[in-house]
């Protein structure tokens, strides 16, 4: 299907020499990778039919036609904003004016030098997916990086959200890439986020690349709000270096089919990393996480709390792998998949996955799949709060360990707007457990 | 207001209520006693509408009305109200939220305007005073890692806040300091009055010197083996039960 896709007309439209050879290795790798299917063990609980039966065109242009690009900005990123749009780069309806100086945001063929140099480095570098034809297809195919880099010592106030919008009347298919360089002693917040016109099919494919220099903090977060009829595949990786601190959010809501590759490279030591998700499927909604949590040297900690909330016909699937390799001692690893069933046909498969090399090591974790219970609900109803509203808290409440730690006041406000509606669909039937 | 007519009642097919009659009128204050397992939460919790409980039979109507086939949050509105043994922690929810969403629903059952979160502000600040609450409470989630004690009086909390008709307490007097014990006593004298009504479930005749009945209820076994005066909780405290099991049991087998 992506063999179909790729065009060698368009692979040739890089802004710079490595980057041109990096985007013909990729060219030459979707040709060579086959297409996964349900006897990949990797794939095994989810189709891609959606994919494969829908005929997917380019997109001509990034013209918007029906969406409100405003609307979608956050307050606080009003003057630190990026907008691709189809994936075309649009630096009208972009505004970086906010961010202090040395900090760059934009496009290759904008940036200095030593921005330049990093992405030379390390582009193509971090998401390295065993045996995976998307991210090649990405590299090969994708019309413009967003890159930002952030200089040694500066901490940046301001979050930068990078929208990526999905408007057309096709059935278009796009690629996202956004390629983050963290210096030395750095902090910045970066929301990603993923939108589109309502109701439309089109198929969104995005890699992020997330290197962290000694003891740089990055908060990542990505947010996928895209149609509900979208295809949405996903690949984040990250690679930590000394002391770094990496803390990913990935926040789930849209799409009929989205895959999730949660990637951290924990390469040095004292470094932590968080991979947290939030999920919530309805409906038809077929969710896939498939995360990677490596550690690879001494004395670092990571975090892994994935909770889904399936209602209607929803699907999740969760297999997180945790790996603790021979000479990373004195580690300690938390993963937890929580899953929130609120319907009898909702389905949920989990599968945490930890091979572990080194013997002085303490890695937690655990899975749990439970509705709401019965004693909660009847407290909140029993102080006159309707059966739905009830619900709705204790939904809320359940996917609100994830969203108090978005360290953006409107999009955690946003959020749980959107969290209670979403669980308060009129086909949601729910069962309770019994105390 | 509230009137039990031979209620029978089974939890996963077991019996634990086998026939309770029991009357409380307005301006009533009725105390339940009675051995651990003998039925009092279980008739608490069946008055305010837990699901797990089954009816099998008998009647239980609130002013007049038959509840029994009403959802629990119908049965608050209405204005009963169940302070619990054992307050359910909500995490997540915050109980200033939860607080404003119960008096908000009782109020517009009862055709008084909504709160806004302003007013209720001033609202809360009357009523955390009433039961000597820091407002800090109102912040955290609902009664997550709050002491034994403080779940007790968050209870109070929501009962002065939501002005029952029927206020069932179970064992409110459990887990209290002596303090707490007179603070949260003091608070249910001031919300007394002649239209509402109290069933006070407990073990201890310590909180009836605080808060007078005026009719004390022994449940053992899931009936109401005997009913008196104040003066029987002072009974029970001498005596214990033993003394009432015997008479239960001759007449469970006569
Ligand atoms: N949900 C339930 N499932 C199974 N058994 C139950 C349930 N609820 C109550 N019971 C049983 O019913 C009986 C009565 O319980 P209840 O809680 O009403 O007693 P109680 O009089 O309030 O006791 P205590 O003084 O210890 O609070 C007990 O034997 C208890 O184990
Ligand atoms: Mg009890």
């Amino acid at each position: 299907m992506l063999l179909e896709l790729v065009d060698n007309a368009l692979v040739n439209t890089a802004a710079n020499k490595s980057l041109m050879s990096a985007r013909q290795n990729a060219y030459n790798q979707v040709q060579s990778i086959p297409f996964p299917t349900s006897k990949d063990e990797d794939w095994r609980q989810i189709s891609l039919k959606p994919l494969t039966s829908n005929n997917f065109v380019a997109a001509k242009s990034g013209d918007v036609t029906s969406i409100d690009i405003k609307n979608y900005i956050l307050k606080e990123a009003d003057a630190s904003h990026i907008v691709i749009v189809n994936g075309f780069y649009r630096d009208d309806l972009s505004n970086v004016s906010g961010l202090p100086e040395g900090c760059f945001v934009g496009k290759l063929g904008d940036a200095p030098a030593h921005v330049v140099e990093a992405f030379e480095k390390h582009y193509s570098n971090v998401a390295t997916y065993k045996s995976d034809a998307f991210v090649p297809f990405n590299t090969a195919m994708v019309r413009e990086t967003v890159i930002v880099y952030i200089p040694k010592e500066l901490k940046v106030e301001a979050p930068l959200q990078i929208l990526y919008a999905t408007d057309a009347n096709e059935n278009i298919f796009s690629n996202a890439r956004t390629f983050i360089f963290a210096e030395r002693h750095s902090d910045m917040t970066i929301v990603e986020d993923f939108v589109g016109k309502e109701e439309s099919i089109y198929f969104m494919n995005a890699v992020t690349e997330t290197v962290l220099s000694d003891e740089s903090h990055v908060t990542h977060i990505k947010v996928q709000r895209e149609s509900t009829k979208a295809t949405h595949i996903s690949r984040t990786a990250s690679l930590l270096a000394r002391g770094s601190n990496y803390n990913a959010y990935t926040i789930s809501l849209g799409a009929a089919l989205f895959r999730n590759e949660p990637m951290a490279l924990v390469d040095s030591e004292n470094a932590h990393a968080t991979l947290d998700g939030l999920v919530i499927v309805n409906g038809n909604q077929v969710s896939d996480t498939h995360s990677i949590m490596d550690h690879l040297k001494e004395n670092c900690t990571s975090h892994q709390l994935h909770k889904v909330i399936a209602s209607g016909k929803g699907k999740s699937v969760f297999n997180g792998k945790i790996f603790v390799r021979k000479d990373s001692q004195l580690i300690d690893s938390f993963q937890e998949n929580r899953n929130l069933l609120l319907s009898e046909k909702a389905e949920v498969f989990t599968k945490p996955q930890l091979e572990i090399f080194a013997d002085d090591v303490k890695c937690s974790h655990g899975a749990t799949i439970g509705q709401l219970s019965e004693d909660e609900m009847f407290y909140l109803q029993s102080r006159g709060l309707s059966k739905t509203t009830a619900q709705q808290l204790l939904t809320y409440g359940f996917a609100l360990d994830v969203i108090e730690n978005l360290p953006v006041a409107s999009l955690r406000e946003k959020l749980s707007h959107d969290v209670a509606e979403l669980t308060t669909d009129s086909d949601v039937e729910v069962t309770y457990l019994e105390s | 207001m509230l009137k039990i007519i031979d209620l029978h009642a089974t939890v996963e097919g077991e019996k634990i209520l086998k026939g309770i009659n029991l009357e409380i009128n307005k301006g009533e204050v009725h105390a339940i006693m009675g051995p651990n397992g003998s039925g009092k939460s279980t008739l608490a919790k069946i008055v305010a509408g837990h699901p797990a409980y089954e009816v099998t039979g008998g009647q239980i109507l609130f002013e007049g009305e038959d509840i029994l086939e009403m959802d629990p949050d119908e049965r608050a509105r209405m204005g009963i109200f169940l302070a619990f043994q054992y307050p359910v922690e909500v995490p997540g929810v915050s109980n200033s939220m939860l607080i404003r969403q119960a008096v908000n629903a009782v109020r517009s059952e009862r055709g008084i305007d909504e709160l806004d979160p302003l007013e209720f502000e001033d609202f809360i600040e009357e009523k955390l005073k009433l039961v000597e609450m820091d407002d800090k409470f109102l912040d955290r989630s609902v009664n997550e890692g709050f002491s034994g004690g403080e779940k007790k009086r968050n209870e109070i909390l929501q009962l002065a806040s939501m002005e029952p008709r029927l206020a069932l307490m179970d064992e409110t007097d459990s887990g209290l300091d002596i303090d707490a014990l007179r603070i949260v006593s003091d608070a249910v004298n001031k919300i007394r009055n002649s239209e509402n009504a109290f069933m006070l479930v407990t073990h201890y005749q310590r909180i009836l010197n605080y808060i007078t009945p005026d009719k004390v209820h022994v449940l053992i076994n899931g009936r109401i083996v005997k009913s008196g005066g104040k003066e029987l909780a002072l009974q029970l405290e001498e005596k214990g039960y033993d003394w009432l099991m015997k008479d239960q049991l001759v007449n469970g087998e006569a």
